[in-house]
């Protein structure tokens, strides 16, 4: 038989640290490309280093799992970016944004090792491929030197946030958010839910549409979870469905596969809170009376705000997610603890940030 | 209208599952249903019946194969894949064999274009699927040209348009087709009784058949990034589509009835020339090739046969693998072994597995004590089965069948309250919840000094089969209950769902029944609206009434 031919591999021109730069701290800037750092007192913007397995474009096989489940059925679609608005070109070199297209979840600049991918204001996700005096181009490919240029970086500090909130920030972040809802289709808020909770450090594997069995939306798994589910509902009316698909999914590992019941983390994630009067505050109210299981509320803006700080969550120590009829304002007792200061937004009441009356 | 299987609804779900398929199967000559299954299963690519791995394949696997769910999965599977031209049967219509493009989209870096590539080179009648068809049609690309004309194409559209032209080369047939979708749009009921029309032509049923026919196509149309699926079921066109329209306009089409008319001595040229052209389209580099395809465009050239632009004609979906073994032998892989051919030791070990009866609560009828008042409804309920069980002359059966048909369409504002006077009529004190009282959830409520039931109720209108959604609600109205305190019940007391048709063997209502009752100690009994009927009809001919004792701790469902 003839031999199958092959598409050109991709990044087939690496770059790396220039002689004599080691990475001492990276600066991250609201709306900038990182900056760096070096031990030689030089300091320079980040720039893309080409990775052979683009983690900002692509998840590795075993983050699309979760390792307390093996045989869960995952979805184990690899994109980042859940609006599909990075592609890694066929023929090599930095994944290309079309930056129209990004809706500013931070979920690609998280998981870019330099800092090289910025979130501009008013334009979206947009990568540094500018070479400089300490990044440079090398003429071959090389697994083990990249891993030991990602390494250097791993051990530099890190300050800075890479997009702080406002509430400009928020209208183009939903607007653009509910434009690539439309466009990718209904796995969309799954796709991002997943992304924004593993580039906010929790293991989770997406459920596949059309899998009657395994209905739950998202397995939880470490780090940052032992052992949990996620119903993902976007929209008003979807949210009231969450508590009860909790249960769904809660029964189902229970029942079948001998989860244990207390140790589940049970969480909602919504793009909008309903409304003070709506039943769902109740229903959670209800579930934590009757069979002790807290269902954490936790809001997209939550996952972003947690995602552009850079931070990582940890549901192994308690979270600060449980709201129900008696939360006063969802903002200041699960947003602002989480972020451990005040939000720099206006106090517009917008169901993405607070319950409506 | 031709049909499309459709065994998953997600084309980066069907990549990824081939892949992974030919990851296990790769170094066998040819491979079965079965081994596809196993390879499946290995994977954690299939489920069945609440189970995952070998649970799911015992649970599945049965003699009666037409009857085994995961045997009929990979049925499906492997006649998208042969579709597509991943796979081809071998010599025997049992087993299956890797295609050289197979081996392409299994080990390409990026398998979307060449998919993209595939989904344009599915034209019938071919060789590899081996049916007859009366259509002559290159259907993704027909779709692409309809939509591009018309901005947009709806299911029903897909349905009475493109997928069921007979003639898509011709362009006169093409345009009257778009002339009649675009009256259609204009006058009501118009594309209804065409799509009528062609379902009692073809004898299938418009639901679910020919709707499963246009799944995969609308799930693909927003995957390649040709069209958009705002909601509602329509796609609607995008400029990349709009771009693959303009070259699918400009290139050459050439189906399997004008190869077949080539010269002998020129198919290999131009079976090899269009299958690396379309891997050139899709990223490939083909430079180890180029010589090959220089010598095979020049001879094409002289013969004046297709070979500028792009010409649509994809080898591995247009013939068989006999064909291409004959024409290009060095395009077909030759490997030594078998695969493991599990479908004896399958069968040997799971086969005793039937169609799983679904265990059902029997209810006994005894003289009910409570003291019920009747209201008026009630009152008026029971003289309307009267009437019917005496124009029936007696006969139980025949009396529900027809009150069941008399409310088939019943909204939520007939079929609540009618729910709540048949149990009210067994001697339930039961109460419809009033429209828009959230606080309660339920849809009605058996009201009992200690066990209270809430009711969840699907009417017609809403699921015409009990779901598991229905249960999922039951459950949260009886945590609601024992928390709100509105009326006394117990921890264990049921809670029910009643809907209009009983929910099939194949549904998760009943293990999600059992899943809620070991981790939550709940009961959950579902009750479709046949056997509340016949209940009722037995109640008013006999005077019998249901002893509530028997009904408390109800867990399953019910069939009368």
């Amino acid at each position: 038989m003839s031999s199958v031919l092959s598409q050109p591999s991709k990044a087939a021109r690496q770059r790396t640290l220039a002689p004599g730069f080691q990475p001492v701290t990276l600066n991250f800037i609201s709306g900038k490309h990182a900056t760096v750092e070096f031990a030689n007192g030089e300091h320079a913007e980040a720039v893309c280093l080409r990775c052979p397995d683009t983690p900002c474009a692509t998840f590795g096989e075993d983050a699309t799992k979760v390792s307390n489940f093996d045989r869960f059925p995952a979805d184990r679609i690899p994109s980042v970016c859940a609006a599909s608005a990075i592609t890694v070109p066929v023929g090599g070199g930095p994944p290309v944004i079309e930056a129209e297209a990004c809706m500013f979840c931070g979920v690609c600049a998280s998981r870019c090792p330099v800092g090289a991918i910025a979130l501009v204001s008013g334009k979206g996700a947009m990568i540094n491929d500018s070479p400089n005096v300490a990044f440079i181009e090398t003429d071959s490919t090389s697994a083990e030197r990249h891993a030991a240029t990602v390494a250097l970086f791993k051990m530099a500090s890190a300050n800075g946030a890479m997009l702080d909130e406002s509430d400009d920030v928020l209208k183009v972040v939903f607007s653009r958010l509910y434009t690539a809802w439309n466009r990718v289709g209904d796995r969309y808020p799954n796709l991002l839910s997943r992304n924004l909770l593993i580039g906010a450090g929790v293991g989770a594997a997406m459920g596949r549409k059309g899998n009657n069995f395994m209905r739950m939306d998202l397995l939880l798994g470490p780090p940052g979870v032992e052992h949990g589910v996620a119903e993902v509902e976007y929209g008003h009316d979807a949210v009231l469905d969450g508590p009860r698909d909790t249960l769904d999914a809660i029964a189902v590992l229970v029942s079948r596969y001998s989860w244990v019941r207390d140790k589940l983390v049970a969480l909602v994630i919504s793009d909008v809170l309903p409304n003070r009067r709506s039943e769902y505050w109740s229903i959670v109210q209800d579930i934590r009376n009757i069979l002790h299981i807290d269902i954490g509320t936790v809001t997209v803006l939550a996952l972003m705000l947690v995602n552009w700080n850079r931070r990582h969550l940890d549901f192994t120590k308690g979270h600060c997610f449980f709201a129900d009829r008696n939360t006063r304002s969802y903002r200041e007792e699960v947003l602002e603890p989480l972020m451990k200061r005040k939000l720099n937004l206006g106090m517009k009441p917008r169901p993405q940030v607070d319950i409506a009356k | 209208m031709q049909r499309i299987p459709n065994p998953v609804s997600d084309p980066a779900i069907f990549i990824r599952t081939f892949r992974e398929m030919h990851e296990v199967l790769k170094d066998h000559a040819s491979f079965t249903l079965d081994d596809m299954t196993q390879a499946m299963i290995d994977r954690n690519n299939v489920t069945s019946q609440g189970a995952i791995g070998e649970e799911a394949l015992r649970r599945s696997t049965r003699k009666d194969r037409s009857r085994d769910p995961l045997y009929n999965q990979s049925k499906m599977y492997a006649e998208l894949f042969r579709t597509l031209g991943w796979i081809h049967f071998t010599t025997s219509k049992l087993t299956f064999a890797f295609s050289f493009l197979g081996e392409h989209i299994a080990t390409a870096i990026d398998p979307n274009p060449l998919m993209q590539e595939c989904l344009l080179g599915i034209a019938y009648p071919n060789e590899v699927l081996g049916v007859q068809t009366e259509q002559k049609l290159r259907v993704i690309g027909t779709i692409l040209l309809v939509m591009d004309t018309l901005g947009s194409i709806t299911r029903d559209e897909l349905m009475g348009g493109p997928m069921s032209i007979l003639d898509d080369t011709k362009p006169k047939d093409f345009a009257s087709m778009v002339g009649t979708l675009t009256k259609c749009r204009k006058k009501r009921g118009a594309l209804n009784r065409i799509i009528e029309r062609i379902a009692a032509r073809r004898g299938i049923t418009r639901k679910p058949t020919m709707e499963n026919y246009t799944r995969f196509p609308i799930a693909v149309f927003p995957w390649a990034g040709w069209a958009i699926k705002p909601k509602g079921g329509l796609l609607v066109i995008t400029n990349d589509g709009r771009a693959m329209a303009a070259r699918l306009r400009e290139g050459t089409d050439i189906r399997l009835e004008d190869f077949e008319k080539f010269t002998d001595r020129f198919k290999p040229a131009f079976v090899r020339w269009t299958f690396y052209k379309m891997l050139e389209r899709a990223g490939f580099e083909t430079a180890p090739v180029a010589e090959q395809m220089k010598k095979d465009e020049a001879l094409l050239a002289r013969h004046r046969l297709p070979c500028r632009g792009d010409v649509y004609f994809s080898p591995f979906q247009q013939l068989s693998r006999e064909t291409i073994t004959n024409l290009c032998p060095d395009l077909v892989a030759t490997k030594e072994s078998e695969a493991a051919q599990v479908s004896e030791s399958l069968l040997a070990t799971f086969g005793g597995a039937t169609v799983s009866k679904r265990p059902h609560e029997v209810l006994a009828y005894q003289v009910s004590t409570t003291p019920v008042t009747m209201t008026t409804a009630t009152q008026a309920l029971v003289q309307e089965i009267r009437v019917a069980y005496k124009r029936h002359k007696s006969d139980v059966a025949r009396t529900v069948e027809a009150l069941a048909q008399k409310y088939d369409a019943a909204n939520q504002d007939v079929f609540y309250p009618l729910v709540a006077n048949l149990f009210r009529l067994l001697g339930f004190d039961c109460q419809p919840s009033r429209r828009g009282v959230n606080y309660a959830r339920a849809d009605a409520m058996i009201l009992d000094k200690l066990d209270s039931i809430p009711i969840e109720i699907k009417s017609p209108g809403e699921e015409m089969e009990i779901s598991v959604k229905g249960v999922r609600q039951a459950i949260e109205n009886k945590v609601v209950l024992l928390s709100r305190k509105s009326y006394n019940t117990r921890a264990d007391t049921t809670s029910l769902v009643v809907g209009y048709n009983a929910p099939n063997d194949r549904s998760e209502v009943h293990e999600l029944i059992d899943d809620f009752a070991r981790a939550f100690g709940m009961h959950v009994g579902v009750i479709d609206f046949r056997s509340l009927l016949t209940l009722c009809v037995q109640t008013v001919a006999t005077g019998k009434k249901l002893k509530f004792a028997n009904f408390r701790t109800l867990q399953g469902a019910i069939r009368v």
